[in-house]
């Protein structure tokens, strides 16, 4: 599904040119929860927004699903965001004059779906994160662990193949960490591929497999 | 989809509230403005369309020298409609002057007005409806007389006038009339305007002579046939009229009455209100309004979508194309727009009574027109896109991976952007604001100008019909009053009632010599405070200086070319004299034009009546409205029949400059609201910029910094921005100004205060509104705004 060779990032400043990644070789298989860690400024993000084909690189081969991503065009990378990717912020990123219903009926309206079926998949997913009562309240009258609640919900309310997490707990107390992670696992269960970014052990022990990055390049894989 | 974006657009608009009641207001006074200016231009464009075959009916003016006059003889017009082929109807009309003022009665009702003359051919040219009567007779003898469904109302009430007496009082003679038909009243855009028409034969009885080739009195309106040249016709008009009677120096001018009202101002013997001048810089200057206002939305939603640069940075990482985000932006625009636009209408019907005593018209708008709506919309979606599109552009293009890591934005590119905005608004600020200050010192100038006679405390009297026989023990009561110090009883001076003439003849002349002719009698230069330059003015010391003495201005003098002027013999219409003053130059026409050649001519006795229809009195000057009083009371007793219709003469002098006046006061407001609009984006802009730096002012704060310091920290840029405007403002400004200038003879300098004035007059308007903000933040506590986050 991803298949990562010899990736490059880096920015040249004046004479220098400062790498943020270097030599990444990554595959990832369908159905796999991968967690990501390494201190900050490892390029953690920036691989994961590689990977979501949210930020290019310099050097290397990036293949999703068999495609040559430095050939994809613009327009091919929207459809993959609209069908195939799903994003988890760890500051939420939820529409602020949107209530909880409507932020995760967003990602649905840009798929073309029908009124009628959108609301059932909102009603659906307001069931399923038990948050059926907060349906028409705005994120600021929520918690951490209920707004990032809505925010996976809007991301897998399209059913994407790939969820990205970039340090979902991050703004969370333990416990609702554990609630969000526990989530993420039942999301993996069902089928769905999973990478998240995380500074926490306990939590990236939820992923199957550990990337862990220092200064850019992979250090150590299981 | 849309449910959404109009969902979405709402709830920001409420939580941006001050930032959308700016926008909102903004385009609401920029719209309402622009409708307003708007109507007025459409209004002025307009004129004399009503007609039928309104562009195949043209005036005629007649061009001598370089000098275009409204009149002809009354002969052209049957000549002409006889002889040039293309010509299908031709008419004469004129409209009388003040002097010519008269009194109608039907029974116990009078009233006195003006009045017009037309042949009989005035309605196969013009189209103005009739009520009653037809269209032949009206004008077939010269006791018929046409009116107004207004002037019916007036003298007959409800009844018919139709075939009913009125009797007409002028230049004394009382004379009866047979109302032969009604009109609808005139619209108020025609150049046309009179209640009152009577046949021009009607002269006739007073001894007025026009059927000869070398008077020219009334003006010549023609019917052609369609696609005509206008050139080949001038020329035929011109050949026609040389076969009958040949005059050196002259051609003929065409024009469409449609152009008339705008194109006209300058013409002798022609008053119009309109000038194509004003329409362009009008129009002009409703765009440039729109446009600053267009461009606080620009500039304030630009700033604000840095605020929402998250939603579309989760919008794209959603799958949002670009084109659904400029979409969104669009659509909010338009909702604003057209709240705008709700808001405009309001302040549009607020603002019509000052449009129109401003442009003294009594304009009406029909909201519910087809014309008038097809109008707004087109301008509210051109306004949206304007506004909008930059906006949506620089939203859509944000980078989901950069907003959405949370960091900030700055995007210095945006940022010059809106300081360019801001500067362009502000040079078109300092511009209109210059205009202003030079207009209104022009005017100031031209009417606080020495004219060469003192203008203050003479009030002047309009005599009608025969008033020789109480005249005098009139004027010497009010002088033994004390109230009057002399007493004059001339012509008009001061607006465009002066005859000029080429009948001035000498031996040895050798030039053409044209002059302007003011009857007067012995006392006018006394009454005016005239000064002579040589010999003396009329006496009654010299019984000779009433039937053979002329006095004439040091222009007249220089331009005869007499070495000598006084004691010279001339031959003026045909009396011999001898020329026994010369006064010295003053202003007794505008100022548009210099001083020119005038002889004084005391009149025949039996045109006293008609050739000086005006009564100058010196008041003494501390006591005006007593004086005027005592006048007035003098006045009816003497002519119980006459109307004491009364004029300062400084106010009279303000009509020449009326519709600079106007036009000065058009100025004023607008600069009033292009600053006011300009002001409020940068009212806007600051409360962003503000908000954006609450941190960095905070952390100053607990730094130790002043408020004055943080005030300063915002000030500083946009003190070099204005500085940068006015230095862009002041060439354009003075290259226009000097233009406009130049139309004027007497005009003012443009000194280098009013560029400095109007810099400063922006400089402090737009600190003011940036000092306001910055104050607040920076008296907020910073532990206020550091604890966000």
């Amino acid at each position: 599904m991803i298949d990562l060779k010899n990736i490059f990032k880096y920015y040249n400043h004046k004479s220098q040119r400062e790498y943020i990644l270097k030599d990444i070789n990554l595959s990832i298989k369908e159905g796999e929860f991968v967690s990501i860690m390494g201190p900050s400024g490892a390029g953690k993000s920036t691989l994961l927004n590689i990977i979501g084909l949210l930020d290019g690189f310099n050097e290397g081969e990036y293949r999703f699903f068999d495609t040559e991503v430095a050939t994809l065009k613009e327009k091919k990378k929207v459809d993959y965001h609209r069908n195939h990717i799903g994003f988890i912020f760890q500051a939420y990123h939820l529409i602020d004059e949107m209530t909880v219903a409507e932020n995760i009926e967003t990602s649905l309206v840009y798929k073309g779906i029908k009124r009628k079926e959108r609301q059932a998949i909102v009603a659906d997913l307001l069931d399923r994160f038990n948050i059926v009562g907060k349906k028409d309240l705005f994120p600021a009258q929520l918690s951490g662990g209920q707004q990032q609640l809505v925010g996976i919900a809007r991301a897998i309310a399209s059913k994407p193949n790939l969820l990205l997490a970039d340090e979902p707990t991050g703004n969370l107390h333990s416990s609702q960490g554990k609630m969000i992670m526990e989530v993420l696992k039942e999301l993996n269960d069902e089928g769905t591929t999973i990478i998240q970014v995380t500074h926490n052990n306990v939590f990236a022990n939820y992923g199957k497999r550990i990337i862990n990055l220092l200064d850019g390049r992979i250090e150590k894989a299981e | 989809m849309i449910k959404y974006n109009l969902l979405l657009a709402l709830r920001s608009l409420i939580k941006q509230r001050k930032y959308a009641f700016i926008n909102i207001f903004g385009l609401a006074l920029g719209l309402a403005c622009f409708i307003l200016i708007t109507v007025w231009v459409k209004d002025e464009l307009s004129y004399d369309r009503f007609h039928e075959d309104a562009e195949n009916i043209h005036i005629v003016f007649r061009k001598h020298k370089d000098k275009r006059a409204a009149v002809s003889s009354k002969l052209l017009a049957p000549a002409i409609k006889n002889e040039v082929p293309e010509i299908a109807e031709a008419t004469c009309f004129m409209q009388l002057p003040e002097a010519f003022k008269s009194t109608f009665e039907y029974k116990e009702k009078s009233f006195t007005e003006l009045f017009a003359l037309a042949d009989l051919e005035f309605f196969k040219v013009f189209s103005f409806p009739l009520i009653r009567g037809e269209p032949d007779q009206i004008f077939k003898t010269p006791s018929y007389i046409l009116i107004s469904e207004r002037a019916s109302m007036k003298y007959f009430g409800t009844m018919d006038a139709l075939d009913k007496n009125i009797f007409i009082t002028v230049l004394g003679e009382k004379k009866l009339l047979t109302v032969k038909g009604i009109m609808k009243n005139i619209p108020h855009n025609s150049h046309i305007q009179t209640d009152i028409i009577l046949p021009l034969e009607f002269m006739n009885q007073f001894g007025i002579n026009w059927d000869v080739w070398y008077n020219q009195s009334p003006t010549t309106y023609i019917r052609t046939e369609s696609n005509i040249s206008i050139a080949q016709l001038e020329e035929k008009i011109l050949a026609c009229k040389q076969g009958h009677f040949l005059e050196e120096d002259l051609s003929y001018e065409v024009m469409p009455i449609t152009k008339v009202h705008l194109n006209s101002s300058g013409v002798e013997y022609f008053t119009t209100t309109g000038d194509i001048k004003y329409i362009y810089i009008f129009s002009a200057i409703a765009a440039i309004i729109l446009l600053i206002a267009c461009m606080n939305y620009m500039n304030l939603s630009n700033a604000l979508s840095l605020k929402r640069s998250r939603e579309i940075g989760i919008r794209k990482a959603q799958g949002s194309r670009r084109i659904q985000i400029i979409q969104q932006f669009l659509g909010e625009t338009f909702i604003l727009v057209f709240i705008a636009l709700a808001l405009a209408l309001v302040l549009v019907q607020l603002g019509l009574p000052l449009l129109n005593f401003i442009a003294g018209k009594s304009l009406t708008i029909e909201y519910t027109s087809f014309q008038f709506i097809s109008i707004i919309l087109l301008v509210a979606v051109l306004t949206s896109i304007v506004s909008g599109i930059y906006p949506a552009l620089f939203a859509s293009d944000f980078q989901p991976i950069q907003v959405l890591k949370g960091k900030f934005i700055s995007s210095p590119q945006s940022a010059k952007v809106r300081q360019g905005l801001v500067v362009f608004q502000f040079v078109l600020s300092i511009v209109i604001i210059i205009v202003t200050i030079t207009i209104s010192n022009q005017l100031h100038f031209i009417q606080n100008i020495d004219l060469g006679y003192d203008k203050e405390h003479v009030v002047c009297v309009a005599l009608r019909g025969d008033v020789s026989n109480d005249l005098e023990a009139f004027k010497n009561e009010i002088l033994a009053s004390g109230h009057v110090s002399k007493i004059s009883r001339s012509g008009r001076i001061g607006v465009n009632t002066l005859s000029r003439t080429e009948g001035v003849n000498w031996p040895g002349k050798q030039d053409d010599f044209q002059t302007w002719v003011l009857h007067v009698d012995e006392n006018y230069a006394e009454t005016y405070g005239l000064e002579m330059a040589e010999g003396r003015f009329y006496s009654r010391d010299y019984s000779t200086d009433l039937s053979n003495g002329f006095v004439i201005n040091q222009k007249a003098a220089m331009e005869m070319g007499f070495e000598n002027p006084i004691g010279q013999q001339i031959n003026v219409w045909g009396r011999q004299g001898t020329i026994i003053g010369i006064t010295k130059d003053f202003h007794f026409s505008s100022l548009y034009n210099k001083i020119e050649p005038l002889l004084f001519r005391i009149p025949d006795p039996d045109q006293v009546n008609s050739r000086c229809s005006s009564l100058s009195m010196r008041i003494k000057p501390n006591s005006m409205p007593q004086s005027l009083n005592y006048i007035e009371e003098a006045w009816k007793s003497y002519f119980p029949a006459q109307s004491f219709d009364y004029y300062f003469m400084t106010d009279r002098l303000k009509v020449n400059y009326l519709s600079e006046a106007r036009m000065g006061t058009l100025f004023k407001y607008s600069s009033i609201f292009v600053v006011l609009i300009a002001c409020l984006g940068l009212y806007g802009l600051t409360a962003f910029n503000v908000e954006q730096k609450q941190k960095e002012i905070g952390v100053y704060k607990v730094m130790g910094a002043k408020a004055s310091d943080v005030i300063l920290l915002f000030l500083k840029g946009y003190f070099v921005r204005i500085i940068l405007a006015a230095l862009i403002a002041v060439p354009i400004a003075w290259y226009a100004m000097s233009q406009w200038l130049s139309n004027f003879a007497y005009r003012t300098e443009l000194s280098w205060w009013i560029f400095v004035l109007a810099g400063l007059i922006a400089l402090g308007i737009a600190m003011l509104t940036v000092s306001w903000q910055s104050w607040r933040a920076a008296m907020r506590n910073p532990v206020e705004s550091l604890r966000y986050e």
